[in-house]
């Protein structure tokens, strides 16, 4: 096993197969960092191209997609206040507040540190702990996966800054995005109005170009001048980012190391995926924090949770998928399609049969990850120079892109009127002081929190203690009852 | 107690609230065939989002609302503009194809920030470049690079 291992990176030293690997991380960097242009979107689109490749380039090109794009969704996300992808969301909220007070490099630095060691401690478990782990994850029924769920939508409320009842309504509205369209389990249309258009849902992307870059582009278009970020912030050389040493000692390695371990737990769950992971390990960060009022307004352990996490989650994702056979999200699903094309059955036997073929893939995503903290030595400085652009340039490229992107990847111009739609909605909600981020969540987590909870009361003919049924449940209440004790009812006996 | 702008965008949550029941109540009731179906989790939700905008409401009417107010989120009129003018870049794409209609919309987005900026004679040129710009990288991007379809419009 040991010298399979060794033996993915050996391949790595293969001139051919490293310039597949630069051009894949090169390319996860540009499709994660501009919104509307997702990870998932570069890996389908370089699939039709993995016919005429090698397997091992192939799977090397994946992995760097997927484990730089995940990352550069943050990029943006700090320096313009759009995450490129639904999972840089938090890294947002905490990054773009550093940004606002000076402190871009250093949040750009922080989140590519936790980035690279959420995934190197993600890829290292894929590598050596796959198939014990994989065996765990098959024990969680759907009761469990509800309450994992129940879970997540839960802390989204109670982690967002400022009322629990704005957090509330977003959230719920979040939710029953996700419930338009044709029901999954029965032949039924729901709040579709009759419209061929509506019957197929809200889709994720023009939901995540809505409700950050039109709505970002809406409030621009409302403030005078950018001025409200500190102009040091602009003075950042390639030193300066560095991470500050002190900073990374005062995050800890604890908050790291767990919140990357959550990243992997969350990613090898189906339907886990990145966002979950970063929410729930920064709930986590700020459980135990010891400076928890930092959090929402540019807190440098929870962006170091989140994006840990996030990466992190990439190795997880793909544990499911080579040992089971089962894709956890869009990513792993395009992967699957990548090793069928080539001959290879995800699935039991896969990793003991064919670790020699795959290993390349696991050194792929370890080298990507340690990569993501070299690109922001790099490109570090050209990150920040985003925010410094000008607003005219800028505004019209970001109106262009989330507009002829949604196009481009649905091909309907309903999917526009969607972004729009929900985007002029989601800046009525930022002029009323909502946040967004648990409305962006509900969307994402509403279809599993719905098809969790119907198949468990159907296969228990309607009794809810199902819910209550096993320990993993009981004990991820028990984790829901420690977050919302810790986040809202102990913190006003400090305040 | 004092109606302010608060309380009333939560009377309008809960407007939306009351139209998702009623378009909720149109579905088999849960349980009706033995299984939870399609209304179950539609009437969890107006049950917790009522919550959350009554939530909002009673706080707001009782004065005990702790406001955090979003210091970038401001009402103006250009971005009334900038809806308008996206509303027509969408009404238009497949009309007047990719070309004509992103040319013309980044370079009115574009005037719309830079004649802050530079005034509103001076912009003309300078949106004029960036738009041309904009369109030109636009298309090298999707279609040249990525070979995603834009549509060419029909005349």
């Amino acid at each position: 096993m040991f010298a399979d291992v060794m033996g993915g990176f050996a391949a790595l030293a293969n001139p051919e197969t490293f310039l597949y690997l630069i051009g894949g991380f090169l390319m996860g960097l540009v499709f994660g960092a501009i919104p509307g242009l997702t990870a998932t979107l570069a890996i389908a689109l370089l699939l039709p191209f993995t016919f005429a490749m090698e397997l091992t380039n192939a799977l090397v090109m994946v992995m760097a997609i997927f484990m730089s794009g995940i990352y550069a969704g943050s990029v943006t996300g700090i320096t313009v206040n759009i995450p490129g992808a639904a999972s840089g969301a938090i890294t947002t909220m905490e990054g773009y507040a550093l940004m606002k007070r000076g402190q871009g490099a250093s949040a750009l630095s922080l989140d590519a540190l936790a980035s690279s060691i959420g995934g190197v401690l993600g890829a290292a478990v894929l590598m050596f702990v796959a198939i014990p782990m994989s065996e765990f994850a098959l024990l969680f029924r759907t009761p469990d996966k509800f309450a994992l769920v129940f879970m997540a939508v839960v802390t989204v409320v109670i982690v967002a800054k400022g009322s629990i009842w704005k957090s509330l309504v977003t959230v719920s509205l979040g939710l029953m995005i996700s419930t338009v369209g044709f029901d999954n389990m029965v032949a039924q249309g729901r709040f579709d109005f009759g419209s061929a258009n509506l019957i197929e849902g809200v889709q994720l992307l023009p939901a995540v170009i809505g409700l950050f870059a039109i709505c970002e582009l809406l409030l621009q278009g409302g403030s005078k001048a950018r001025t409200s970020i500190a102009a040091n912030t602009f003075n950042a050389r390639h030193k300066d980012f560095w991470p500050d040493w002190k900073q990374v000692r005062e995050i800890g390695f604890w908050t790291y190391f767990k919140s990357s371990v959550i990243g992997v737990l969350i990613g090898m769950l189906p339907g886990g995926g990145a966002s979950m992971a970063s929410f729930v390990a920064y709930a986590e960060a700020k459980r135990v924090s010891k400076k928890p009022d930092e959090y929402g307004n540019g807190s440098h352990e929870g962006l170091a949770a989140a994006e840990s996490a996030n990466n992190a989650m990439c190795g997880g994702a793909v544990v499911p998928l080579l040992t089971l056979g089962i894709p956890g999200d869009s990513v792993t699903a395009i992967i699957f399609g990548v090793l069928l094309i080539h001959g290879l059955v995800p699935g039991p036997g896969l990793l003991t049969n064919e670790m020699v073929t795959i290993a390349p893939m696991f050194a792929a995503l370890m080298v990507s990850a340690v990569f993501v903290f070299l690109s922001v030595l790099v490109f570090g400085p050209y990150y920040i120079w985003l925010a410094r652009m000008n607003r005219g340039v800028l505004y019209a490229f970001i109106a262009m892109v989330a507009m002829v992107g949604t196009y481009a990847s649905t091909y309907s111009v309903f999917q526009m009127w969607m972004a729009l739609g929900i985007g002029v909605f989601a800046w009525s909600l930022r002029l009323m002081s909502y946040p967004l981020v648990p409305m962006l969540m509900g969307i994402i987590l509403g279809p599993y929190l719905e098809l969790y909870m119907r198949r468990a009361l159907i296969t228990s003919n309607g009794d809810v203690m199902t819910f209550f049924g096993s320990p993993i449940s009981i004990g991820l209440y028990c984790m829901t009852a420690v977050f919302i004790y810790f986040l809202r009812i102990k913190k006003p006996k400090h305040a | 107690m004092t109606i302010n702008r608060q309380a009333l965008f939560a009377l309008f949550i809960l407007a939306i609230d009351m139209a998702y029941l009623k378009q909720a109540l149109n579905l088999p009731l849960p349980f009706s065939s033995g299984e939870p179906g399609p209304s179950l989790m539609p009437l969890v939700l107006v049950l917790t989002l009522g919550i959350g905008a009554l939530g909002v409401l009673v706080q707001e009417l009782r004065g005990t609302a702790d406001h955090e107010d979003d210091e970038d989120a401001r009402f103006s009129l250009r971005t009334v503009a900038l809806i308008v003018l996206t509303c027509g870049f969408i009404w238009a794409f497949e009309p007047l194809g990719y070309w004509y209609d992103t040319l013309l919309y980044t370079f009115c987005v574009a005037w719309l920030f830079e004649q802050e900026r530079l005034g509103p004679v001076k912009a003309v040129l300078t949106s004029a470049l960036i738009g041309g710009g904009i369109t030109g990288v636009g298309w090298l991007f999707f279609v040249t690079l990525f070979d995603l379809f834009l549509p060419q419009g029909y005349f």
